[in-house]
């Protein structure tokens, strides 16, 4: 009576302490889960603006609150909680818990260009997916105890693939996040 | 997993085996086997297959005492009193309850935690409902309509690399086993199940396996074999004591899914073995649970060992079960070993054999 959703091997995508970290933590979700949520040409265009809008204030609210969290390798951090959703919520926090374990922050904070790539107004739930491209060159890990660089050889760069979804309480939270293992962007 | 969750009981008599096989041929060319100290195992009588707690059919009834659960003690439960006169015998459970709690790989872990959330000890992983849960029609339901969706953690043994664990999406119909319960309130319920498992065990019919073949003459004190030859390794638990096949009874449902067995050959050597193995009998006569005689030569197919030296050894059998329980409307499990008493086993030299 189980069903299982695979969504993505962690390192590589992830950067977690153990494997050079860097970078946030974006675990990824399957294309098949988001190949469904294409953009319909006929979707209302005020509900589509606002759905976008929504779903990159959502992300950029993550972002910036998981900086915050990183800094102190806070996995506890509930302002996570306010702009994802699982299953990648319970991976950020696992990245942050890895860093915790590993003694290392994050210091300075990543530049980000998210814009939306498609949308989903139509059918139940409306999502959007939205690429970015993480300059993570200032974000760096380091280790607490002497604040000097972590061994690190993730990439500096690299694009995002970002699933945000409309919950029923009407917050758009993002639920998945893919990582290119080769800088794109 | 497929049926841990209903309700059940498991009543049954675990009874372990071990036979010193000894080749037909060469126990019968062994002066010694003629005076019994190599006799094929099984076939004397019940002190030979010793590490299992003899049951006689002919004994009056009685009852066991009750089981041990941790440090706790647990009274024996009276019986019923419609049941008593007729109770078929059971003798004195012959382990006890060594661990309560979760464990990974022999290793303690944390029932649950704010991160992971709760540990099923049926699939080692913890799982965690989503919350918020995404509307149906979302891709992560894959079609279901009903149900809960979980973050499922499964990279349990190294808590550094807990970041590294590959983040998993199940559905399920029901709550995973042990899933938002206290520890205390899963501990009472244990309790309390036990108590009513000592009745089961008290009651249960009395397996065909475990009953006393007849004293054979020539006795030896304890069972052999020889070194170079194959020692046969069985565990006769009964289906419903491995494969979660189970009883309900009353408001108490119990299930127990085997794990392992650890032969201790006393020699320093232990044979893990994952099945209760196949035992080397065959049901002869209805008064002969054990016909070691009519069994296979060769080693065992699934759990065997060979002495490399002769040698007296104390051998025992430890089992691991998953135990699952319902009971009043809570589910949890528990981990369940239980250790034979020791039986010892004499492995004599080959070159008896030229005397």
């Amino acid at each position: 009576v189980r069903a299982t959703v695979a969504l993505t091997t962690a390192c590589a995508a992830f950067g977690s302490a153990a494997c050079a970290p860097a970078g946030p933590a974006t675990p990824g979700f399957s294309p098949a889960a988001a190949v469904p949520r294409a953009t319909v040409p006929s979707a209302d265009a005020g509900a589509v603006n606002t759905a976008k809008s929504a779903a990159l204030a959502a992300y950029n609210g993550y972002l910036s609150a998981y900086v915050t969290a990183a800094r102190t390798a806070n996995w506890h951090d509930a302002a996570i909680d306010r702009y994802t959703a699982d299953p990648f919520r319970q991976q950020a926090k696992l990245t942050l818990y890895s860093y915790a374990q590993n003694h290392i922050v994050l210091t300075g904070r990543p530049r980000s260009h998210p814009v939306a790539s498609s949308v989903n107004t139509t059918t139940s739930p409306h999502s959007v997916v939205l690429t970015d491209c993480v300059d993570a060159s200032s974000w760096r890990p380091m280790v607490r105890s002497t604040g000097k660089p972590a061994a690190d050889n993730a990439p500096t760069r690299y694009a995002a693939s970002i699933l945000v979804v409309q919950y029923a309480s009407g917050q758009w939270l993002v639920q998945q996040v893919t990582k290119a293992t080769v800088p794109s962007c | 997993m497929l049926t841990r969750r209903n309700r059940r009981i498991a009543v049954a008599v675990a009874a372990i085996m071990l036979a010193a096989l000894a080749m037909p041929g060469v126990a019968a060319a062994d002066p010694a086997a003629r005076t019994g100290s190599a006799t094929p195992a099984a076939e004397t009588a019940c002190p030979v297959n010793a590490l299992a707690p003899c049951v006689a059919s002919a004994a009056v009834p009685t009852r066991g005492p009750g089981f041990a659960l941790g440090n706790q003690a647990l009274a024996p439960v009276a019986a019923a009193p419609l049941l008593a006169a007729a109770a078929p015998v059971v003798k004195a459970p012959f382990l006890y309850f060594q661990t309560l709690g979760c464990t990974y790989a022999s290793i303690s872990v944390a029932c649950s935690t704010a991160l992971l959330g709760y540990y099923d000890p049926l699939d080692n992983c913890y799982w965690n409902k989503m919350v918020p849960q995404p509307p149906f029609g979302d891709p992560l339901w894959q079609g279901h309509t009903s149900g809960v969706l979980y973050t499922v953690t499964c990279e349990t043994h190294n808590g550094t690399n807990i970041g590294n664990a590959a983040a998993t999406v199940q559905w399920s119909s029901t709550p995973p086993l042990n899933y938002n319960q206290s520890m205390n309130t899963v501990q009472q319920t244990v309790a309390a199940a036990l108590n009513l498992l000592v009745i089961a065990f008290s009651l249960a019919p009395i397996p065909v396996t475990g009953s006393e073949p007849p004293e054979a003459t020539g006795t030896p004190p304890h069972p052999s074999g020889v070194v170079g030859l194959p020692v046969w390794m069985w565990a006769d638990v009964p289906h419903v004591l491995w494969d979660s096949t189970a009883y309900s009874k009353s408001s108490v449902a119990f299930s127990f899914m085997g794990s392992q067995v650890d032969w201790d050959m006393g020699d320093g050597h232990h044979i893990v073995c994952s099945t209760p193995a196949t035992a080397y009998t065959k049901p002869a006569l209805p008064n002969f649970a054990y016909n070691v005689r009519s069994g296979p030569p060769g080693p065992s197919p699934d759990c065997g060992y060979m002495y490399p030296m002769a040698g007296t050894y104390g051998t025992t059998a430890t089992i691991t079960w998953y135990a699952a329980f319902s009971f009043l409307g809570t589910t949890g499990t528990f981990v369940l070993t239980r250790t034979t008493r020791i039986q010892m086993l004499s492995i004599g030299e080959l070159q008896a054999v030229t005397k």
